[in-house]
Parts: structure tokens; C-alpha cells; sequence
């Protein structure tokens, strides 16, 4: 169990395929973006990126970002970098109607978004 | 390490009985070449043609290619994937220049990636400039994205290497001759002219995000020298094609205009030195430990400036600054080549990130640009798709067959190593 470490998601796939990390379930991009800031505040650090590779933020409806416990205090760099996607995803959202994607569309979002946590995870892993 | 490039001029690509070039026509068997690609995985895979000016609108677009083959040194075309892993990049190399293998498939329900043979949306490609064989691929029902990634990769691969095959005995148009020596000897040549490196970004993220070096996924390396010959024999192969505007199709990579460029001036106006290539991984500690090797070779080789290329959007906006903070830091001056999200009037933040040192940018593009695509008489690949991919957006897809974009749905628009001719400039 990666007790360090929490991934704060939209994306229902990752519920069912990822164990032995502690999953917090959110309504929307939204909802993580704030959730991980406030964790920020209270002393977790980033350990992936809030943003992802390629696909745009808001376009993919479904993000998951991994935070880790860290040793405590505020990380200005989480919270720098935090910031810096919010207010990029804020951008996204003037230009981004909300869609409504068929159904074989959404499963393909979680994807793309569980194989970058994925990819996430593995290096964790690899280091504990 | 040196390699002599022979390029072979294509003026015009037909199908005929025998795969072979007369007079600068590439003739190719079809249905040899379709034998060649089956596999149990492929469903369907069909070949066409699609010349510049012709009214054709290929979607989505998964890798671009140029056929090049190895007709003397160590190694073959690709290695890691048709070749073996010995080292390339000296010798003699053929490529068949005017041409290109240009692979497409449904992956993902929301993939993009346009290449418009004519109207205003060619404007925005170098491929459609190209004559290209294109190559539509349906795979098995249910075969994983994973998989069906690298049926496609494969694909293309190969079909680059079959018809470069038929350029081995053919004299080339021009012979253009690239010299990377070692690292002392190179310090030694022009001992007056600042010492310039190449800091080759390359994403590595996961599904349709992904970047091989000698068929290594580039998430599992650290940053490591290679010589820009080896790029020019396939060392480095593009999995990569979300979001299409800022990604390096294998194309790009075997025709790097940023190497292209410091070759032309080394020895006159710099002395180019090397090439590191590094990663754009998801994890901070990666993006941290990276950008610390990268800039720790960069000071190894004594760099004095570097041209820093990104791939993508996003999160290696956050790699593209490290890279620069932690060169800039060591006294090594940056150029950064990007391209922007600036949003549809130009007027927000472009990157994701941001740095004072950062004082020296070339832009290659604001992705956000919305353009309307005209229709076209033939779709190969999957019109339907426009409302889903990226830059696209519901209702992009009008009834006449012509589509509202931004340039982010067309393949190479706002390319990072700054192959288009779209730039942005301050006063």
C-alpha cells in the first residue's frame, strides 16, 4: 500500500483498476483542481503534473493527479505549479463548450487518463 | 561518426507490378506491400495515394514517415523495430526525398490529426506538399489502444522501410555529408567559436504520448548524448500523436530542421558540439531528475549555449523551463523553441509555465488559431471524428463537409523544432 501517496480523480476506470492507493472520487476538473490545492495547503506536494500531456484540459473530461504526504510544512513549488494549471485550465474553459461525448469517446478519455497514471504510478512504485 | 546522406528526388509515386524507381517515379506493388503488412491483428488495411493539390482530407492522421534505407555501415533503418540495435548513423544512407508514408487509424475516438491535401488548410502542413502513401489500418474488434498503437507504429515502419528498399541501388539527386566527432576533437575544431548543443525534449508520457530511442520507450532513460546522424537513420521513433500540431512525427525527427540548421552555420558561426536527448515524463521527480542530467551533460560537454526544442503542451511546459532554469544556472545561455496556447484572441499566458530566464523564445504558433477547412471531394480515414478531437468542438463538423478547427487538429501546424513557417514575432 502506497500510504504516501492519494489520487484525487474523475475518472471511474481508475477505481477499478488501480489498488493499494488511496482514491479520492471528484465530480469534475473543477473539483480536483481546488481539492489538490487544498491539500497543498495542508502540506502535500505534487507528484504528477496537474496537467496533462497533450490532451487538452477540459476537452478530456477525466484527470487524475497522484499527491504525496511529503515531510510536512507548505511546498511553494506544488502550490507554484497548482496554480500555474488552474489558471490554464480556467483559459481552457472560454473556449471549451462542455460536450456531450458518446459513450465509446468517454471510455477512450479514461483511458488516455488512466495510461498517464499509470505511467505515474510505476515510477512510484519503482521508488518505494 | 560520419554519414553521407543521398537524397533521391521522388517527382511522382504510381502503382504498377514491381516496387521500384525509374526516372524519379517510385512504382510500388500494392498488393506486395499489403502481403508484407498483414498480420493476424489487422482487420483491414488498404493503400492510397494522395498527391499535393489533389482535393483529399486525411483524418486522423497517426505517423508520417520518410522511406530511407542503409546501403552501407553498421546497422539498418529504424533499429530497435526493423533493424537491429547496433549503432547507425555512419555510412551511407538513401532517402526518398517528395515523400512520404503517412499511416492512419481510429485508435482513440477522439484522435485527430488533418492533413489537407489543397484549399487553405494545406497551408498549415508541410505534408501536404509531399506525395504521400497513405495507409488506412482497421484492426480486430477489441484489440486494446495499447495494441492497436503499436500495430500502427509497426505499420508504418515497415512500409518507410519496404519502399526505401527501392532507393539502395538508385544514385542519389544530391549527397549532403554530416560529420559528429568526438566530443574533444569537436571542442578542439574552432576553439574561437562558442561551444553551441542541441537539447532534444522528447515526450514520454504513456498511450499516444510516447517517444522511442533505439526502440527504448524514452520514459525509462535518462538523458544521453547521441549523435544527430543517428537520429537520421530512425534512432529516434514517434508514438506519439495527440495533440497533432506540436508532435514530432517520425518525420520531423529524421529531417530535424534544428540540426539541419546548426550543421549549416557549425564551424562558421558556432562550433555545434552535440545532442542530448532527455524526456517529458509525468512525475516531478522525474521532470527534476532529468533536467538535472541533461544540465549536468551540458556542462560536461562545456556547452556555452543550447537551443532547447519542447514537444507538446502541458505538463513539459514545466520540463521546458526546468531544462532552462537549470542550464541558465550553470551559465549556459538558453533558446527555447515552443509553441503557444495563447487562446483564440492570442491575448492569455501561452505556456503552462513561465520563467525570467526565459528571455529568448522562438514561438512556432498560437494552437488556438481557429481556421475553417474547406470540404473536400475525398475523406481517407474518418471525417466524423472532427467534432471529438482536439480543436475541434461540437458542431465543427458543418453539413457541406467543411470544418471549424483550431490549427491543433493539423498534423505539424505548430511544429516545436520549428519545421512550418509559422512564427511570431515581437518589436
Amino acid at each position: 500500500m502506497l500510504t504516501f501517496y492519494r489520487i484525487i480523480t474523475n475518472n471511474p476506470l481508475v477505481l477499478e483498476e488501480v489498488k493499494g492507493v488511496k482514491i479520492e472520487l471528484c465530480s469534475d476538473l473543477t473539483e480536483i483542481m481546488t481539492r489538490v490545492r487544498d491539500y497543498i495547503h495542508q502540506g502535500y506536494r505534487l507528484t504528477s503534473h496537474p496537467l496533462a500531456g497533450s490532451v487538452k484540459p477540459v476537452q478530456n473530461p477525466y484527470r487524475s493527479i497522484v499527491i504525496n504526504s511529503g515531510p510536512g510544512g507548505l511546498d511553494l513549488f506544488s502550490l507554484q505549479v497548482l496554480e500555474s494549471a488552474r489558471s490554464k485550465v480556467e483559459q481552457f474553459k472560454e473556449s471549451y463548450q462542455k460536450q456531450d461525448y458518446h459513450a465509446a469517446v468517454l471510455a477512450d478519455y479514461q483511458t488516455i487518463d488512466l495510461s498517464l497514471l499509470k505511467s505515474c504510478l510505476k515510477r512510484i512504485t519503482i521508488k518505494n | 561518426m560520419k554519414l553521407e546522406l543521398g537524397k533521391i528526388k521522388i517527382k511522382d509515386i504510381i502503382f504498377a507490378n514491381n516496387t521500384e524507381i525509374k526516372d524519379g517515379v517510385l512504382a510500388i506493388n500494392r498488393q506486395e506491400l499489403i502481403s508484407l503488412l498483414a498480420e493476424p491483428r489487422i482487420k483491414e488495411l488498404t493503400i492510397e495515394l494522395a498527391k499535393p493539390g489533389d482535393r483529399i482530407r486525411i483524418i486522423p492522421v497517426k505517423d508520417v514517415i520518410e522511406p530511407r534505407v542503409k546501403v552501407e555501415g553498421p546497422g539498418g533503418i529504424f533499429p530497435g523495430f526493423i533493424a537491429g540495435e547496433e549503432i547507425v548513423g555512419s555510412g551511407k544512407t538513401h532517402a526518398l526525398k517528395g515523400m512520404a508514408v503517412v499511416t492512419t487509424g481510429n485508435i482513440v475516438g477522439f484522435q485527430e490529426g488533418i492533413i489537407d491535401m489543397a484549399g487553405v488548410g494545406a497551408d498549415y502542413t508541410p505534408f501536404s506538399k509531399l506525395l504521400n502513401v497513405v495507409i488506412s489500418c482497421e484492426v480486430s474488434a477489441g484489440l486494446p489502444q495499447h495494441e492497436h498503437e503499436a500495430v500502427l507504429r509497426m505499420v508504418g515502419l515497415k512500409a518507410a522501410a519496404y519502399l526505401g528498399e527501392a532507393g539502395r541501388e538508385i544514385k542519389p539527386d544530391q549527397v549532403v555529408c554530416y560529420q559528429h566527432k568526438p566530443f574533444y576533437e569537436a571542442i578542439n575544431d574552432y576553439p574561437d567559436l562558442p561551444r553551441v548543443g542541441y537539447i532534444y525534449m522528447l515526450q514520454s508520457q504513456g498511450l499516444l504520448h510516447d517517444t522511442y530511442v533505439y526502440g527504448v520507450d524514452a520514459k525509462e532513460i535518462l538523458p544521453t548524448l547521441i549523435s544527430p546522424t543517428e537520429v537520421m537513420d530512425g534512432a529516434i521513433i514517434s508514438g506519439n500523436c495527440v495533440s497533432a500540431c506540436d508532435k514530432n512525427a517520425t518525420y520531423f525527427h529524421q529531417n530535424n530542421p534544428v540540426i539541419e540548421d546548426l550543421y549549416r552555420y557549425h564551424g562558421r558561426e558556432y562550433n555545434f558540439i552535440g545532442t542530448i536527448v532527455t524526456n517529458e515524463n509525468v512525475t516531478l521527480a522525474d521532470k527534476e531528475r532529468s533536467s538535472s542530467f541533461t544540465a549536468r551533460l551540458a556542462e560536461q560537454l562545456k556547452l556555452e549555449a543550447a537551443i532547447v526544442s519542447e514537444e507538446g503542451f502541458g505538463n513539459p511546459d514545466a520540463d521546458l523551463i526546468m531544462n532552462c532554469n537549470k542550464l541558465e544556472e550553470k551559465g549556459i545561455k538558453t533558446v527555447l523553441i515552443t509553441d503557444e496556447y495563447a487562446g483564440r484572441d492570442g491575448a492569455s499566458q501561452s505556456l503552462a509555465d513561465a520563467s525570467k530566464k526565459a528571455n529568448a523564445v522562438v514561438t512556432a504558433g498560437n494552437a488556438n488559431q481557429l481556421i475553417t477547412l474547406p470540404p473536400m471531394e475525398q475523406t481517407i480515414g474518418e471525417q466524423s471524428l472532427a467534432d471529438v478531437i482536439a480543436g475541434g468542438f461540437a458542431g465543427s463538423l458543418k453539413e457541406d463537409g467543411s470544418i471549424e478547427v483550431e490549427i491543433q487538429a493539423i498534423t505539424g501546424s505548430t511544429n516545436e523544432l520549428g519545421f512550418t513557417k509559422m512564427t511570431a514575432r515581437s518589436y
